[in-house]
């Protein structure tokens, strides 16, 4: 059985030392260093619920709780970590986010699937629509999905890790390998202000 | 682009970015060439508010609760089956009603329906209940109907729905109350099982004071049920549905009803017999729900209500001591003289009522300590949940959805005879009845000592004590790790533990039903169960430095963070359990101090079960 004793010199020990970004924590725990992973999966959890709680449809939440959810993502974020190709800062951010959408896509499917619950699934027709498609519809949440691929992966990277998932500016600058949470700041604007430009390009195209 | 342009957009940016609010009327105002982009920006800040809210249930709203909350008895009918929320398309509302937008139907009550809505110039949720009418109004309706409204504006309480307003919008009349989100009393009484007089007594205290206020604005609430309470995520109990809420006559003028209004189970006999309903009627009440919380029954059951009413007239009613033994008899007579049959009985009003039912707290004892015990006992659940922690060894919890709950292991308390012996001459010695269970698929089964655990196990103690008990349970392993399974941070039950009742611990976190899970291999595990009628002093203390296996840790982390955050570890992942070599002598020797004092004494009972956790 691995001990990892948190020791002075870990993560947590110092808090006036910015920590490593993301891409760094990646390829230490990829090397096998657990410390690296903690920080990482801790790093990852809360913007992760908040994230699939804006995605996950009403009725699903009796099923199961976010907390789960984001549970049973991270474990398999992790076994499968090998398979994750870092491009960029941020990157990090949308695989998880990927793999929070299959997994609530997987879920909602399998519930549907189960025989003998015609009133149920009823009920879920009605009420398969996530808190953000509840608050801008669901061509708009269309359109926003689609403008997000448009955008560059390091700013796309941005507008999840703060629109979606609410990291602070710190945080991002931790994780971006940002020099200030001011410049963090600055580029999460200008990322959310090309989004905005493009989100309604999608409607304008014939 | 000009610089100005990407000046004007990047603030704008920032704020979404930020989380400040915008004035966005404004800002279209100012610069109209910029609507497009600004109504993108309106998208994304949207966005991200659907992401930060709190995870919670589908609201629910005045009159009609929210899901499973629906009448099992032919005479509870007086509120109506919530209806599925109704299809919609896109993201339009519903339709419009006055100045809100009606976004969904979340429920039907008592000659209405009710649907969340939104206002947008005020940018806020309500709760709005349109009455169900076809019919043209008649002017006296609406009269009477406005006059509602504003009788029940006038009552501000915190334990008391707002109602914001009543109007008449395209021949609907409607009033719109802040929207709740949270359970009905009677949904947590079915999820949580019957609760302790303790718990039930801070709920009622809650309603004495909602009901003062209702009082105290000239006005009878007149259906005072379990279905009508909301107890909002965090606790607060909220009084709501005023749909049958009458004012006051004037004094000296005597009103004649037109009809019994309200739930005949949990009517008063006066107001069954369609005398006014008084104040004692909402007293009466409260009694029943106070009955209902501890013990899931009514006083007076009937199919019928010529049954009910003459079950009312003989005084045929169950004593709530011959339903649940177990319970304080102070509180039993609090809620026995609310009950009383006629309303000169009763207590004169709900703040006699009140202070009655803070008695039977007493003093020295912590209300909110005690608000959350008792939760586990005969968990129904709809998703059985559980979550891995933090530990090498056992940890709580895992995550698996399924809509059926385990089987409760045994009998509960309610179907077994009053034997437990009276609360006054407790025995000397605390007898404790425990057995350990594993999950499997058809259920937990007992898990007997000296068996094998391997990773993956889901591991749960069924126990009940004859006496209220501390409990607390360690886990340890050869490599000299331990971990506080029981009590732990933020998870019900809480000690002390009652009496008589059947506990299965760890219990759960919300609506989620925990399990400790063994996620590694530890060679041998034992598993310390410790039970004393006070607390352990010695006990409490290791507890602080032994890490527990919690599914709620705040985890260290080296970048400071704008809030506090509770990160679940996954097992095998999150390390911990390491204690120090002193510590853990000193938990040796206060488990064998302890195994002595409980053949000495009896005062304390101690059970260690071993088991083999081999490597493969």
């Amino acid at each position: 059985m691995a001990d990892h004793e948190p020791t002075p010199d870990g993560e947590g020990a110092r808090p006036d030392v910015p920590a490593d970004s993301t891409g760094k924590l990646l390829i230490r725990a990829r090397a096998g260093d657990d410390r690296a992973r903690e920080a990482l999966l801790a790093r990852s959890r809360e913007p992760l619920r908040r994230f699939a709680h804006g995605r996950l449809p009403s009725y699903a939440r009796d099923l199961f709780d976010t907390d789960d959810l984001v549970q049973v993502t991270l474990i398999k974020a992790f076994q499968h970590m090998g398979t994750f190709e870092q491009r960029g800062e941020g990157a990090f951010f949308a695989y998880l986010r990927q793999i929070t959408l299959n997994k609530i896509r997987d879920e909602i499917r399998r519930v549907s699937r189960r025989p003998g619950r015609a009133e149920f699934k009823e009920s879920i027709a009605s009420q398969a629509r996530s808190p953000v498609e509840e608050a801008i519809g669901r061509e708009a949440l269309e359109r926003y999905e689609a403008a997000l691929l448009e955008l560059p992966e390091a700013q796309r990277g941005l507008v999840m890790m703060r629109l979606e998932m609410g990291l602070s500016y710190r945080e991002i600058a931790d994780s971006t390998g940002s020099p200030s949470e001011n410049a963090a700041r600055m580029a999460v604007a200008r990322a959310v202000m090309r989004l905005a430009e493009r989100m309604d390009e999608g409607k304008a195209k014939p | 682009m000009s610089v100005e342009r990407a000046d004007d957009l990047e603030r704008v940016a920032e704020a979404v970015s930020d989380g400040t609010p915008v004035d966005w009327k404004g800002e279209m105002a100012a610069r109209p060439e910029l609507s497009s982009a600004l109504l993108g920006l309106k998208r994304l800040e949207k966005v991200r508010a659907a992401h930060e809210g709190i995870p919670e249930p589908r609201g629910s709203a005045p009159g009609g609760s929210a899901d499973s909350d629906r009448p099992t008895k032919t005479l509870h009918a007086a509120t109506a089956p919530v209806s599925a929320a109704e299809p919609r398309a896109g993201s339009q509302p519903l339709f419009q009603w006055g100045p809100l937008d009606v976004l969904e139907k979340v429920g039907e009550g008592s000659g209405g329906e009710v649907f969340r809505a939104y206002d947008p110039s005020l940018e806020t949720e309500f709760a709005l209940k349109l009455r169900k009418t076809d019919d043209e109004l008649g002017s006296a309706t609406v009269v009477e109907f406005l006059a509602e409204g504003r009788r029940l504006a006038r009552v501000r309480h915190p334990n008391v729905l707002v109602v914001h307003g009543a109007d008449v919008h395209g021949g609907r009349m409607g009033i719109w109350t802040d929207l709740v989100r949270g359970k009905s009393l009677e949904a947590y009484l079915k999820q949580q099982g019957p609760l302790s007089a303790r718990e039930a007594a801070l709920i009622g205290l809650d309603l004495c004071r909602a009901l003062a206020a209702v009082h105290a604005a000239g006005l009878v609430h007149r259906d005072v049920k379990t279905s009508n309470v909301m107890r909002e995520e965090g606790g607060r109990i909220i009084l709501m549905d005023f749909g049958s809420m009458a004012e006051l006559p004037p004094p000296g003028v005597r009103r004649t009803s037109a009809g019994p209004q309200g739930t005949p189970l949990t009517m008063a006999p006066e107001q069954l017999r369609g005398d006014t309903a008084e104040r004692a009627a909402d007293l009466y009440a409260l009694g029943v729900l106070l009955y209902r919380m501890v013990s899931a029954r009514y006083p007076i059951e009937a199919q019928t209500v010529p049954e009910l009413r003459e079950k009312h007239a003989r005084g045929d009613r169950v004593s709530l001591r011959d339903r649940r033994a177990d319970l304080p008899l102070d509180f039993v007579q609090v809620v026995e003289r609310a009950l009383a049959a006629d309303p000169g009985n009763r207590y004169p009003s709900v703040g006699e009522m009140e202070r009655a039912l803070a008695a039977t707290l007493g003093a020295g004892s912590s209300a909110h300590h005690a608000a959350v015990a008792d939760g586990a006992r005969r968990a129904r659940r709809r998703a059985v949940a559980v979550a891995y922690v933090a530990a090498t060894l056992i940890v709580v919890a895992l995550v698996i959805w399924t809509k059926r709950p385990p089987p409760p292991p045994d009998r509960t308390r309610q179907s077994t005879d009053a034997t437990v012996p009276s609360a006054a001459v407790p025995p000397a010695a605390l007898d404790v009845t425990a057995a350990l269970y594993r999950r499997s698929g058809k259920g937990d089964r007992p898990l007997p000592a000296g068996g094998r655990v391997e990773p993956g196990d889901q591991l749960s103690i069924v126990l009940e004590g004859n006496g209220s008990m501390y409990t607390y349970v360690f886990n340890k392993d050869v490599a000299g790790k331990a971990y506080v399974l029981f009590p732990i941070s933020g998870v019900s039950p809480t000690n002390p533990l009652s009496a008589g009742v059947r506990y299965r611990l760890p219990g759960q976190m919300g609506d989620s039903i925990l399990y400790w899970t063994v996620t590694s291999i530890g060679g041998r595990e034992s598993i310390v169960t410790i039970a004393a009628r006070a607390p352990l002093g010695e006990v409490e203390q290791l507890i602080a430095q032994v890490p527990p296996a919690s599914a709620d840790r705040p985890v260290q982390r080296g970048t400071e963070s704008s809030r506090p955050r509770n990160l679940r570890g996954i097992g095998g992942l999150v390390t911990g359990g390491t204690v120090s070599e002193e510590t853990r002598r000193r938990l040796d020797a206060t488990i064998r101090v302890l195994t002595e004092r409980a053949k000495a004494k009896g005062d304390v009972w101690v059970w260690e079960t071993v088991f083999e956790n081999p490597a493969p």
